[in-house]
């Protein structure tokens, strides 16, 4: 039986279609020598992969700096995009890639930094806009649950525990909730099957869990 | 348990272990509350329950991130990007879609009209590059004209002018006096070095491969009494040099039924003698002269390929090595190490005649000091011999 988040996903997947069709018509502009279109593209696609990049790196410097290197190289590749994936699929898994080159060769893994994780579960934030699009009405209503200030710490000690997990597991994690990729997607930016994009997400998610209960018995030391 | 040993939210000590994906999809709510109660009975574990909520919450948490707004300048910095690597060349421009920066002509005239004027243009670079490489395919083609040329004898001397010239050289190597050779020059009997070298009408000196006269080879027989007078060199032109090192490394070695032996311990009199020298002097350019075009870049473009063939044409590079050989002065033993050469090396070895004694250092070992305690049959006498092994 389809569940709420199914549901979700299946009518995400329904409404990406126009949004795929714009990309796909600009991919094709920009492969005929439209500049326009490679600007549009950018401008469509800069926050989402600067998103990424943040969530990867947690440094906003560098990662507006692997966000643009992430457009060149998809700039230079875009002849190997031979429109199989959703365009925002193989962007992403460039852009990945890239987050974890630099992450793998600079071994940038234990700088958190909070506030470069930012924003918050207010407005603007993909659960609220998920509600006020009227397309969610359970996902995230377990945050609401508690109350305002325990749901504020979880939130930081998730966030923190995010930061200190290896770079792969945090790529997964966010390519599955944080932008609420679907397994299939995922196993595409990550070249790998779908059962072990599972396997991986449910590791990577005990990884979280242990480390969030490791954070709530330092706090409550 | 998970692979670090630890007990995973599906498995219990009484109860039924679930799999990592049944677990993935209840966190992901995917499975009904009457299947999530059934799964949790099956597992045997209370708590498994409230650890899967935890992990939804923890999952929501990461869903309510928001999408960070990327920073103003950072369109303006991936475009400036793109161009600095159009530029560079490193993205192609087509591919990219960017338009490159067409030259235009001021005053909007146009040498080119209309289509032909837009391939032109359009093809700018490529043809910036075809007229660069055909430049540099004439210019090597020309200087390697020079350098050929070059190695060439400008005008085809008398043998007595080879003969005479070469041994003037081979003496100035030498550090000795010039002596003449009687053979050498042709029957010519007077001493090169008391006949001044504007009288044959020849340069004062003169590269010796240029003048290695063909009657220095001598027969296996003249050789032995070469050797004993300290007048007989080797010369092995190999053509797989890389195996002398082999050669070295087997006649170090003890053998019982060899009796000669090998040293890299040449004195520079010697080695002068015997080895090729470089031209010097007036006439044309070759290796060992301090040319223009040594200075203009030996190490790239023409240059580079100029160095190479250069120094291909140099008598000097094509020396291998220089050996003196401790061998019984017999046919038997001359053509022994000569057999060793021409087969270890794939060489032709050629027995020559040197002009006068070079009194070669021996390094006699005590069973030749002490030839006397042999049995007469060993009473050999030996010769230490210069061997020069140069690339065929």
């Amino acid at each position: 039986m389809p569940t709420n988040e199914h549901k979700l996903r299946l009518s995400l997947s329904h409404e990406d279609v126009p949004e795929d069709a714009e990309d796909v018509r600009l991919i094709e502009a920009a492969k005929n020598g439209d500049q326009s279109a490679w600007s549009a593209i950018i401008r469509r696609h800069q926050d989402r992969l600067f998103s990424t990049c943040l969530r990867m790196v947690r440094d906003r410097d560098l990662a507006a700096d692997l966000t643009q290197d992430s457009f060149i190289k998809i700039i230079q590749g875009v002849e190997s995009f031979d429109g199989r994936s959703k365009l925002t699929t193989w962007m992403i898994r460039v852009t990945m890639n890239v987050c974890l080159s630099k992450l793998r060769s600079e071994k940038l893994r234990r700088h958190a930094s909070l506030e470069s994780l930012g924003g918050g579960a207010g407005a603007g934030s993909l659960s609220s806009r998920r509600r006020a699009d009227g397309r969610e009405s359970g996902s995230g209503g377990e945050l609401e649950a508690g109350s305002h200030v325990e749901a504020h710490e979880e939130r930081e000690r998730v966030l923190r525990a995010l930061a200190d997990l290896d770079p792969d597991q945090r790529a997964i994690l966010i390519l599955c909730d944080c932008r609420g990729l679907p397994y299939e997607q995922i196993a595409e930016v990550l070249g790998v099957a779908v059962g072990t994009v599972k396997s991986r997400v449910f590791r990577a998610r005990t990884a979280l869990r242990d480390a969030v209960e490791g954070m709530e018995r330092k706090d409550r030391s | 348990m998970n692979e670090r040993g630890e007990s995973t939210p599906g498995s219990g000590p009484k109860g039924t272990p679930l799999s990592e994906e049944q677990i993935v999809d209840w966190i992901d709510g995917n499975v009904s509350a009457e299947e999530a109660a059934a799964l949790a009975r099956a597992s045997g574990r209370p708590d498994l329950s409230a650890r899967v909520g935890q992990m939804q919450r923890q999952k929501a948490v990461l869903a309510s991130l928001h999408d960070e707004k990327a920073p103003a300048e950072l369109y303006d910095r991936v475009m400036a990007a793109v161009e600095r690597e159009v530029l560079l060349g490193v993205a192609e421009g087509p591919a990219t879609g960017i338009v490159e920066p067409r030259l235009r002509l001021a005053g909007g005239r146009e040498g080119l009209s209309g289509r032909a004027s837009r391939v032109v243009q359009g093809n700018l670079p490529r043809m910036a590059l075809a007229a660069g490489l055909l430049l540099m395919v004439g210019g090597l083609a020309y200087f390697g004209t020079v350098a050929y040329k070059a190695t060439q004898k400008p005008i085809a001397p008398t043998l007595t002018e080879h003969s005479a010239g070469g041994l003037t050289e081979l003496a100035i190597a030498a550090g000795e006096p010039t002596a003449g050779n009687k053979e050498a020059a042709g029957g010519v009997a007077e001493r090169a070095g008391d006949v001044p070298a504007a009288k044959h009408g020849a340069p004062e000196t003169m590269a010796l491969a240029d003048a290695q006269p063909p009657s220095r080879e001598v027969p296996v027989e003249r050789a032995v009494e070469l050797a004993g007078e300290g007048r007989l060199a080797i010369r092995v032109l190999a053509t797989k040099p890389e195996n002398l090192s082999r050669i070295e490394r087997d006649v170090s070695k003890p053998k019982g039924d060899r009796q000669w032996r090998m040293t890299r311990d040449v004195p520079a009199d010697v080695v002068a003698a015997v080895v090729p020298a470089r031209k010097v002097g007036n006439g044309p350019v070759v290796a060992g002269e301090r040319s223009a075009l040594s200075l203009i870049g030996p190490y790239i473009g023409p240059g580079a390929a100029i160095s190479m063939m250069t120094a291909a044409a140099d008598p000097l590079a094509r020396v291998k090595g220089t050996f003196l050989v401790d061998v019984p002065v017999t046919r038997e033993q001359l053509n022994v190490v000569a057999t060793v050469f021409k087969n270890q090396l794939n060489a032709r070895v050629v027995f020559e005649e040197m002009p006068k004694a070079l009194h070669a250092p021996a390094s006699p070992q005590p069973q030749d000091v002490l030839w006397w305690t042999q049995a007469p049959s060993q009473w050999v006498p030996r010769a230490t011999v210069p061997l020069v092994v140069e690339q065929r």
